[in-house]
């Protein structure tokens, strides 16, 4: 299930649930939480999938604060790959 | 030796509570519940599956006859409990839309991370019972639908209480599970080793 996605990670939650309303009409993100392997964040995280990696870098770009950071995830629960995307 | 139960005109959970006295009194043979409503017909079949009980339903009309015989396919039930050996003894009974008390945003997003981390976390509950508000994340625009469909394809039973459905409008918007009433959450409630309330 899922076996590869992206998360965006954030400072606070409130930045989460902001950029979440930001970022709903154009990219399909799922608020999860943050995953144990990156943990200097807040607790909330958007996960989407490859499909929308174009779009979220271009809103990235343009509406990134600081502590955002995006992460690449492979595999499943307990034997995952966590890489930092540049965006 | 078959007990008929005319259910007919009797408001939930009657029809539920008549068939099960009828089951009670027999010792073997089948019991054959006729219901005017598909809520009644689908908890009905519910008893007739908590009590690992065959039955089959016949549509006639406006009725539905829910015949079921007692004393048989307890064998086949137990090899389908082994079959999910990742269900735990665990009923979780979810009563709001929210997490927790206080900020409903904060509550909102918490909620969400709860079904999303749960269809990762194994074992699984063996249901999950929404009341009041809680009725508001089986619908159609629930935030958390995906992760209930998740769970439920992964074997957890998603019900929801009727009666809430009916006094938030919003019944014929179900999109998740089956839809239950108070006599079965009680029985699931007090059936499981353990029963955590969000």
């Amino acid at each position: 299930m899922n076996k590869e996605f992206y998360v965006i990670v954030f400072a606070s939650t409130h930045q989460a649930i902001q950029t979440e309303k930001e970022m709903i009409d154009k990219v399909k993100v799922q608020m999860i939480p943050t995953l144990r392997e990156i943990s200097a964040h807040c607790g909330v995280s958007l996960k989407f999938q490859t499909d929308f990696l174009e779009e979220v870098k271009a809103y990235l770009q343009e509406h990134a604060k600081d502590g955002m950071d995006l992460y690449h995830v492979e595999g499943e629960l307990g034997s995952r790959v966590v890489t930092k995307v540049e965006w | 030796m078959e007990h008929k139960v005319d259910a007919r005109g009797l408001a939930c959970p009657k029809p539920v509570i008549e068939t099960k006295k009828a089951l009670e009194t027999l010792k073997e043979g089948s019991v054959l519940t006729i219901v005017d409503n598909s809520t009644a017909r689908e908890n009905v079949m519910k008893l007739a599956k908590k009590l690992k009980f065959h039955y089959d339903v016949k549509e006639q009309g406006d009725t539905f006859e829910i015949r079921i015989f007692k004393g048989e396919l307890n064998q086949e039930t137990d090899i389908l409990a082994q079959s999910q050996p990742d269900l735990q003894d665990l009923v979780i009974l979810c009563g709001n839309d929210v997490m927790g008390e206080g900020s409903r945003d904060l509550g909102d997003v918490l909620i969400r991370g709860y079904f999303y981390t749960l269809t990762e976390f194994s074992p699984k509950p063996k249901s999950i019972l929404f009341v009041n508000a809680g009725a508001k994340l089986t619908i159609e625009e629930s935030p958390v639908l995906e992760h209930l469909r998740v769970l439920e394809a992964q074997g957890v039973e998603i019900l929801t209480c009727g009666t809430c459905l009916e006094f938030y409008g919003i019944k014929d918007k179900l999109a998740v599970g089956g839809v239950t009433n108070m006599y079965t959450i009680v029985e699931e409630t007090s059936n499981a080793k353990n029963t955590v309330r969000i």
